[in-house]
């Protein structure tokens, strides 16, 4: 677990040209670091090629965990893109805290030294790997966190293994749960009534995620949004979060649910930051993603909320020029924890404070 | 961005800054000693009392005279936690 990374060649950032944003280096320079995750054989590698290949993501770095020595997505990358850092170590959850940190700092010393147009970097995981540790090292190291930050959670789902593809590999009910986007793969495979079943297996797993087409266009516009400068970047379809359900959903695979709580009342930030991080301290394994948008009588502020088990991204300002027309909304996915006990300890916090009247959309 | 957990520097935690650049240090020193205040409460039946310092986040202080320095708000209940104290389960009604 301790042999040096080593970079296939010279590490390059993606292929120069096709602008896709333009105002990528707005200050601050944090770079996104997106997790590409999913099962052995459900697509990473391909779909990777050809976000390199086609350029729809200019300017990308990309790091690739690999378990085992001789692995193949080192040589199958490589065919397409020359420019791929390898970390062949094992698994990247041993071995994140040092070759991880390592690889990245490396890419930013290197954009340094030599002026690359940097503006994300994907980290493609093994098949086997449960993503959030690498959030984690993005928010742990010290040095890591003045040049990086976590970006989206990408996972792709294998159209052709379908539904039985979902509910045979336990380690995939956490990787899809993570996911921000999840990218229908070998959809050309199969039927459409087959796609648009498993569209829905995918969206009762992960009501949170996006779900794209493994098509240019989709791929592009994803890519082009993870560094614009929109304050409401992972909120702005504040739409997404309306789910129309209010009561718990009946277990799926692996025991994965999910609720949403749709009428809480507005609290004071201080009064959900100390539940909320208590609840995800005890309980964060068996609760998958937290996601929310609520309503900070003290400041008088929507806030956006977003955490992967116990990683939690930064709270977003949300820049809204009128409140949901849903009104404060937070969803919990979990597994194998009813998802109930949250709502009513969510309705005990509840103080006696009106939310701001909702709008019509 | 939120100052959550209340850690005044640039520390570990998820929450960071005010809305704006200038009002983001009285924000966070604001935000701060209310998450304090509110993590006093939760913890007075063990007579821990929580204060906010604008450089390190949290003073966690016991009964028997002991302080300790949490970063965040994980920090506070992994410390907390540590002891073996009875902190509360907000499943747990």
């Amino acid at each position: 677990m301790t042999a040096p990374i080593h970079p296939t060649r010279d590490i390059r950032v993606g292929p120069p040209g096709t602008s896709v944003n333009t105002h990528a280096h707005d200050a601050p320079d944090l770079l996104p670091v997106h997790v590409l995750t999913g099962p052995l054989g459900s697509g990473k590698s391909t779909l990777l090629n050809r976000v390199l290949r086609g350029g729809l993501a200019p300017d990308t770095a990309v790091v690739v965990n690999e378990f085992g020595q001789a692995g193949l997505d080192r040589t199958f990358i490589q065919e397409e893109a020359e420019e791929v850092l390898v970390m062949d170590n094992g698994c990247i959850c041993c071995t994140l805290r040092t070759d991880l940190v390592a690889t990245l700092m490396r890419l930013a010393a290197m954009r340094d030294a030599h002026g690359w147009p940097l503006r994300r970097v994907i980290v493609e995981t093994s098949g086997i790997t449960d993503p959030v540790p690498v959030l984690h090292t993005l928010r742990a190291d010290a040095r890591v966190r003045t040049r990086f930050r976590a970006g989206s959670v990408m996972c792709t789902v294998d159209a052709q293994a379908g539904l039985a593809g979902l509910a045979e590999r336990p380690e995939y009910a956490a990787q899809l749960a993570a996911a921000d986007v999840a990218v229908l793969t070998k959809a050309d495979l199969i039927d459409e009534v087959s796609l648009s079943a498993l569209a829905r297996a995918v969206a009762h797993a992960n009501p949170l995620a996006q779900l794209l087409r493994n098509d240019d266009t989709a791929l592009q516009t994803r890519f082009a949004s993870d560094t614009d400068s929109d304050p409401n970047h992972g909120f702005r379809a504040l739409d997404t979060l309306a789910v129309p359900r209010a009561a718990p959903d009946t277990p799926s695979g692996h025991g994965v649910r999910h609720i949403v709580l749709r009428q809480p009342g507005p609290l004071p930030w201080p009064v959900f930051a100390v539940w909320l991080t208590r609840l995800l301290h005890l309980h964060g394994d068996r609760i998958l993603r937290t996601k929310g948008v609520l309503y900070d009588p003290g400041r008088d502020a929507w806030i956006g909320v977003h955490g992967v088990r116990r990683f939690l991204h930064p709270p977003v300002h949300l820049q809204v020029d009128k409140p949901p027309a849903f009104g404060s909304c937070l969803v919990f996915i979990t597994e194998g924890l009813d998802p109930a006990g949250i709502a009513e300890s969510y309705r005990r916090l509840q103080p006696a404070c009106e939310e701001p009247a909702a709008l019509e959309p | 961005m939120c100052s959550l957990c209340g850690a005044l520097g640039s520390g570990v935690s998820w929450e960071q800054d005010g809305p704006g650049p200038a009002e983001r240090r009285t924000h966070r020193r604001r935000e701060a000693a209310a998450t304090a205040a509110e993590l006093s409460r939760l913890l007075r039946p063990l007579r821990i009392t929580v204060d906010a310092n604008p450089d390190f986040g949290f003073l966690v202080s016991f009964p028997t005279g002991g302080s300790q320095i949490a970063r965040g708000l994980a920090d506070v209940w992994h410390l907390l936690d540590g002891r073996g104290l009875a902190i509360p389960d907000p499943l747990q009604p």
